[in-house]
């Protein structure tokens, strides 16, 4: 028999980095960032996580590493189309505040609670990042009452 | 962020496609940092990036861009190495791409818009060093933490876009590294060992990276000798770039906005302290090696780019002797440079003893190394950390001595 699904909602309020809003999965990785070797361009497979970046919401602390940064996250998004719908990162760097305003990813960051402590692969994440504001929604299943 | 009048006019087309999307552009990048304004930038860096190139751009963009001079002084940094591409393995194409006079995205449209090439990632060695307190755009990994830290120039960490219309608006947004309350140090690194060669400054930056996850924060070095020279600071920003996100650092009684740990701190005292002794130094050491096969195929040498003074250290430590038969010793430095070592009679000794002194680019940036290589030695750090990756391939990392003895005996010995 299916368990039964408890909803909880939490809220968190940071800064628009670039506007939208867009609605998904959550894809969050624990540790910084680099465009190589850590994002695999062809597929768009995040190593520390093992899942595709493509369609998500993507959360991780920040961007770090080589100046080749902007190239490989854009060939991943641009030339093989793996881009996510949205970007939530703890601190801005510039690779991340460039690339969103190339590829227009609605984009949050200096979120008022920790979203990589807080969230987990797999919510479902509401961005609106015209306001700074991030709604996740974790989805539980309980085998009993 | 607000635009004045004559901004407003480039953002609502009046001076044409090309100015249209580049301040388009620039207001959406400094809304994204949260910037007020632009603000006027000295000089531009950029560098041609294979992930967004020209040809992205939409076509009336690009037919416009053909009549278009850069703003400011502007430099290019990387191309291929037009004297030994052939012996590097570059494709007749791939040459031709970089080369070509009338292609987009290549040297051609580069200097029609007035874009002088340095051939080089470090062009702080070849004449690239703005006037402290000036604000410039900046990209290539060891190039703004240098400009930042080393000059006092005011830059971020850019990629090509913001590069490139910074260079043809002449501004670029006053977020970032580009305001002083963002430059204060957060983070005291105290260095409790004594550094003497260039790797020990890539190992200090690799350690740093390790013991913080990659910090973003700001770092203010104690402990580092009085007796620094650029090639010490030049492995110190090429470490950091491959394993922190920081754009700039602090050296107490050495850089130029760190007279004190107060002033580095900005009145205020360092939020977290780490320090770095010789067991530390060891670790970093190791996480550049994957201790695999002792024969070495290939050493690279020249990453960041070699200064003529280490390429001067190579040819003493090279000459009389011979690069073992299955052995590629490459060592890269700025094009001008190659031109003084020419005339030096450097790279003499280093082609007769079997070694190749190139310019322009690196293994990493041309993304291949020689078909068949299996085990490189280098004494980068950087290199050594994305080209295990890249090319899935043993590697070994220590001294630039180190590196010569492997690459005449053929073999690693530690």
């Amino acid at each position: 028999m299916e368990g039964i699904i408890i909803l909880k909602t939490m809220i968190l309020k940071g800064r628009k980095v670039f506007g939208g809003v867009v609605e998904g999965k959550a894809l969050v990785v624990k540790q910084p960032l680099t465009a190589f070797p850590d994002i695999n361009i062809k597929n768009g497979i995040i190593r520390h996580a093992g899942e595709s970046m493509k369609g998500k919401v993507l959360v991780f602390p920040w961007a770090y590493g080589a100046s080749g940064w902007g190239s490989g996250f854009y060939k991943a998004c641009i030339t093989f189309g793996n881009a996510p719908i949205a970007i939530i990162n703890k601190k801005l760097h510039n690779y991340v505040a460039v690339a969103a305003a190339v590829l227009e990813i609605p984009t949050v960051c200096d979120l008022d609670k920790d979203p990589i402590e807080l969230m987990e692969t797999g919510d479902h994440v509401k961005v609106d990042a015209d306001r700074g504001i991030v709604e996740v929604t974790k989805i539980e299943q309980a085998s009993e009452i | 962020m607000y635009l004045t009048i004559e901004e407003e006019k480039m953002h609502d087309g009046e001076y044409g496609p090309a100015l249209e999307w580049m301040m388009r552009f620039l207001s959406k990048y400094g809304e994204a940092l949260g910037a007020k304004k632009l603000i006027e930038i000295s000089s531009a860096v950029i560098d041609w990036e294979p992930g967004f190139t020209i040809e992205k751009l939409p076509p009336f963009v690009i037919s416009d861009l053909k009549t278009r001079k850069v703003k400011v002084p502007t430099y290019g940094l990387l191309s291929v190495d037009h004297r030994h591409w052939k012996d590097m393995g570059v494709s007749e194409e791939l040459y031709k791409k970089y080369t070509a006079e009338d292609e987009l995205g290549s040297f051609g449209l580069a200097r029609k818009m007035g874009i002088i090439p340095l051939y080089t990632c470090a062009p702080y060695l070849v004449g690239f060093v703005p006037i402290r307190g000036t604000h410039c755009t900046a990209k290539e990994s060891s190039l703004p933490p240098y400009l930042n830290s080393m000059l006092g120039v005011m830059t971020s960490q850019d990629t090509f876009p913001s590069c490139f219309a910074s260079a043809l608006v002449g501004k670029t947004p006053e977020g970032g590294l580009h305001l002083r309350e963002n430059r204060y140090g957060k983070l005291l690194v105290k260095v409790e060992t004594k550094l003497t060669e260039e790797i020990h400054y890539d190992m200090l930056a690799i350690s740093l990276g390790k013991q913080t996850g990659a910090t973003m924060d700001i770092p203010i070095f104690s402990g580092i000798p009085k007796n620094i020279r650029l090639e010490h600071m030049k492995s110190l920003c090429g470490g950091l770039s491959a394993s922190t996100g920081v754009g700039m650092f602090h050296i107490i009684g050495v850089t130029p906005e760190a007279r004190t740990l107060e002033d580095a701190c900005g009145g205020c005292k360092p939020e977290e302290t780490i320090s770095v002794d010789e067991k530390e130094l060891k670790k970093a050491q190791d996480t550049c090696c994957t201790r695999g096969s002792p024969k070495v195929d290939l050493v690279v040498l020249g990453c960041p780019h070699y200064s003529l003074n280490q390429v001067e250290r190579v040819a003493r430590l090279l000459e009389g002797k011979r690069v073992h038969k299955d052995v590629k010793l490459w060592i890269f430095m700025p094009y001008s440079s190659r031109l003084v070592a020419d005339s030096l009679g450097l790279t003499d000794v280093i082609s007769k003893s079997g070694g190749l002194l190139l310019c322009s680019t690196c293994p990493i940036l041309m993304g291949h190394c020689p078909p068949g290589t299996e085990v490189m030695a280098t004494d980068s750090a950087k290199q050594a950390l994305l080209a295990k990756e890249l090319f899935g391939i043993d590697i070994w990392f220590g001294s630039v001595e180190k590196c010569i003895e492997a690459a005449v005996s053929g073999e690693w010995r530690e």
